[in-house]
C-alpha cells in the first residue's frame, strides 16, 4: 500500500467499529457493560491512529493539520484520547462506545472523501511554532467538545427516555443523567480553557496581519468561545437546565465541525496561492 | 345447554380501565360495607367477597339462581358515585369455572399489573378474612378461595413466574439508578407509611439507600417505619415546605385528593435549582397531579408507568406464564366440577 498512514488509520477505524459492534450486540441482548473488552479495543484503535498520524506528521514535517482529513482525524484522536483518560475515572457506561461510534463515523467519512486529503505543504504553518501551537490547541479543544457532545447525546437520550417513559431494558444500561451532567460540568470548563488558549495564541499570531485575510479563523474560534462561555456562565448561575445545555453542546459542536470546512479550504487556497512557498512533499492519495 | 351461573365475578381492573378512571372506582372501608350490604340484600346472592386493591375492584359472588347483572352493576355504580354506563363500558364478568380461572390467576399474580408479584396474594387473603369476619362469605367462597391460595403456592413453587421477582420497589430502584446513578447519595422521602411504602423502602434500603425520611398522617406509623430503616421522620404538616430537600419522593397515601398540585411541584423544582426530581406516585387515587409530569427536570411515574416498565422486563417469562395458565385452567375446571356436583 502506498500510504501506510492511511492503512493504519483504516485499521484504527476498524478497531473502533469492532468496539461499537461488540457493545451494540451486548446492548441488544440486554447484557451488562463490556468495558473490559471495549476499552482495550479502543486503546488498540488509538495506538494505530497515533501511529498513522505520526507517520503523516513525519512526512510533512509538521503537526498533521493541513487538510480536512487530517483535521478530522486529529479531532477524533483528541476525543478518543480524552475518553481513554476520563473514562476509567468517571466510569460512565457506554461513553467509550459512543466515542468510538463518533470516531468510526467521522473516520470513515474522512477516509472515503478523496478531496479531503489533498496534498499540502510543510509551509502551512510558515515554520512558526506559535501557529502550530494555535492549530494543535484549537483542534484539541474540538476533541474535548467532541467528547462533551457525546456526553450530551447520551444525556438527551436518557433524559428523553425517562421523560417519555420509553420502556426498554437498554436504558438501564445507559449512564444516569446526573453522572452525565457531572461529566459535562467538568468537560465544559476544560474545553473552554483550551479554547481560550487557542484564541489567545491566534490573536498573538495574527494581530499584525491583515484582518480581512484571516478573520474567518479568529471569528469562528471567537464565536465558539462566546457560545460555550455563555452556556458555562448560565449554568454557573443556574439559568440553564441540563437538557438545554446538552442541546446547546450538540449544536455548538456541529457548528465547530462545519466551521472546519471553510477554515480548511481557506488555508488550502492560501497555501497554494503562493507557488514559491509551496513544497508538495507527498503524492495524491489513491 | 349452558350450566346455570352459580359463581360470578364482576369488576374493573388495570386490563381495561386506565388509571384516571380506575381511581374513580376505588372503595373506602365504608364503601366496601355499603356495597356488600347492597349485594347481599339481593335474594339470589348467597355470599360475597370484595377485592379492593389499587389495580382492581372486584365482587366475587356465590349465587343461588341466575343473577340480575344490571342490579349488581347498579349497586357498584351507586357506591362509587359513578354512572352505570361507564361501569358497563369498563367492567368484566366471568362465571362458573371461568370465575375460578380468574380467581386463581389473580391469586397467583398472573393477572397482576406486574406479572408474578406476590403482594396480591396477601390482599386476596385479607379480602376473604374481612368477608368472613363480616359474615359476607361462608363455606362456598371460603373453600374456593382456599383453593386459589393453594394454586398460587403451586404456581410460585413449580413455575418460573416468581423468578427474578419484579416489584414496585425494584422498578423504582431501576428508575433511581437511571436518574441518579446510585442510591447512596439521593435523599428519599416516603409520603405514606403503608405496605407499599414499606416494601418500596425495603427494596431501596437493600440496594444501598441511606437517606430515607418518612412522613404520614399517622406520625406513629411513620416513626415505626423510619425506625426500621434508621431513617428520619417528618411531620406530615410540614412535608410540602421541605420537599425541595429531597431528590426522590414516593407517594403512597390513601388521600382522596392530590397531595401535590402541579404548581407546588413547579415551586419545588424552582427551589431545587434545576436538579432532577423523581416523583413516584403509587397511590390510587393519585397523590400528584399528572400535569406535573412534563415539568423540566421532573420525572413523574405513576402505578401504570411502573407496571409497564416491569412487564417489559417480564416478557421473557411469557412461556412460563402460558404453562402456569394451562395448569390453572385444569385446576379451576376440577374444582368447579366438584363444587357443581356438591351443590347439585
Amino acid at each position: 500500500m502506498n500510504d501506510p498512514e492511511r492503512f493504519l488509520i483504516w485499521l484504527s477505524i476498524a478497531a473502533y467499529a469492532s468496539a461499537v459492534l461488540y457493545a451494540g450486540i451486548r446492548l441488544f441482548q440486554s447484557k451488562g457493560h463490556s468495558r473490559s473488552i471495549t476499552y482495550p479495543i479502543i486503546l488498540l484503535g488509538f495506538i494505530l491512529q497515533t501511529a498513522g498520524l505520526y507517520i503523516r506528521g513525519m512526512e510533512i514535517g509538521a503537526c498533521p493539520l493541513g487538510n480536512t482529513f487530517e483535521v478530522v482525524q486529529f479531532v477524533v484522536w483528541s476525543t478518543i484520547l480524552l475518553f481513554l483518560i476520563v473514562g476509567p475515572v468517571f466510569q460512565v457506561n457506554l461513553l467509550g462506545t459512543a466515542s468510538a461510534a463518533l470516531a468510526t463515523v467521522a473516520g470513515i467519512i474522512s477516509l472515503l472523501v478523496p478531496d479531503w486529503d489533498q496534498p499540502h505543504t510543510s509551509a502551512l504553518f510558515g515554520g512558526d511554532p506559535l501557529i502550530e501551537f494555535h492549530a494543535a490547541v484549537s483542534i484539541f479543544s474540538y476533541g474535548i467538545f467532541g467528547l462533551l457532545a457525546t456526553v450530551a447525546a447520551l444525556y438527551l437520550l436518557q433524559y428523553t427516555a425517562l421523560e417519555r417513559k420509553w420502556r426498554s431494558r437498554i436504558f438501564n444500561l445507559l449512564p444516569s443523567i446526573v453522572q452525565l451532567d457531572n461529566l459535562a460540568r467538568r468537560l465544559l470548563p476544560a474545553g473552554l480553557t483550551i479554547l481560550t488558549l487557542a484564541f489567545l495564541s491566534g490573536i498573538l499570531v495574527w494581530f499584525d496581519e491583515a484582518w480581512s485575510q484571516l478573520h474567518w479563523k479568529l471569528l469562528v474560534v471567537f464565536l465558539l468561545w462566546i457560545g460555550y462561555g455563555v452556556v458555562w456562565v448560565l449554568r454557573l448561575r443556574n439559568r440553564l437546565s441540563s437538557q438545554r445545555s446538552a442541546m446547546a453542546f450538540l449544536a455548538l459542536y456541529l457548528f465547530a465541525l462545519f466551521s472546519l470546512w471553510p477554515l480548511n479550504s481557506s488555508h488550502e487556497t492560501q497555501a497554494f496561492t503562493d507557488p514559491a512557498q509551496t513544497q508538495a512533499i507527498r503524492t495524491q492519495p489513491e | 345447554m349452558s350450566l346455570p351461573r352459580r359463581l360470578l365475578v364482576v369488576g374493573v381492573s388495570h386490563h381495561r380501565t386506565p388509571l384516571d378512571i380506575r381511581e374513580l372506582f376505588s372503595l373506602s372501608n365504608d364503601d366496601l360495607h355499603d356495597l356488600a350490604n347492597r349485594l347481599l340484600r339481593r335474594e339470589e346472592v348467597e355470599e360475597v367477597v370484595l377485592v379492593n386493591t389499587c389495580n382492581r375492584v372486584e365482587a366475587y359472588l356465590a349465587i343461588r339462581t341466575e343473577p340480575d347483572l344490571d342490579a349488581v352493576l347498579e349497586a357498584m355504580a351507586a357506591v362509587t358515585g359513578q354512572s352505570v354506563s361507564l361501569l358497563k363500558e369498563m367492567h368484566y364478568l366471568h362465571a362458573n369455572s371461568d370465575m375460578l380461572v380468574h380467581l386463581f390467576s389473580v391469586a397467583s399474580g398472573l393477572d397482576s399489573q406486574m406479572i408474578g408479584e406476590t403482594e396480591i396474594l396477601g390482599q386476596i387473603k385479607d379480602s376473604l378474612k374481612k368477608a368472613r369476619e363480616e359474615k359476607w362469605a361462608g363455606n362456598i367462597m371460603g373453600q374456593l378461595f382456599e383453593r386459589s391460595f393453594q394454586t398460587a403456592k403451586w404456581a410460585r413453587t413449580h413455575t418460573g413466574i416468581g423468578q427474578g421477582q419484579v416489584t414496585i420497589g425494584n422498578v423504582v430502584v431501576d428508575l433511581v439508578t437511571r436518574v441518579f446513578g446510585d442510591l447512596v447519595r439521593p435523599r428519599i422521602l416516603l409520603v405514606g407509611s403503608g405496605e407499599v411504602a414499606e416494601k418500596t423502602a425495603q427494596s431501596l434500603s437493600s440496594r444501598g439507600a441511606r437517606d430515607i425520611t418518612v412522613t404520614g398522617r399517622s406520625f406513629e406509623r411513620a416513626e415505626n417505619l423510619a425506625r426500621t430503616f434508621q431513617g428520619a421522620v417528618l411531620p406530615f404538616e410540614t412535608f410540602r415546605t421541605n420537599l425541595h430537600l429531597y431528590d426522590i419522593v414516593i407517594c403512597s397515601t390513601a388521600s382522596e385528593t392530590p397531595l401535590l398540585t402541579c404548581e407546588q411541584v413547579r415551586e419545588v423544582s424552582k427551589k431545587r435549582r434545576m436538579a432532577p426530581l423523581l416523583l413516584v406516585d403509587v397511590a390510587v387515587p393519585r397523590d400528584v397531579e399528572p400535569s406535573a409530569g412534563p415539568l423540566d427536570q421532573v420525572f413523574l411515574y405513576n402505578m401504570d408507568d411502573l407496571a409497564e416498565i416491569a412487564n417489559e422486563n417480564l416478557r421473557q417469562r411469557e412461556e412460563e406464564v402460558g404453562n402456569c395458565l394451562t395448569e390453572i385452567k385444569r385446576r379451576a375446571w376440577r374444582v368447579w366440577l366438584r363444587s357443581f356436583r356438591r351443590r347439585g
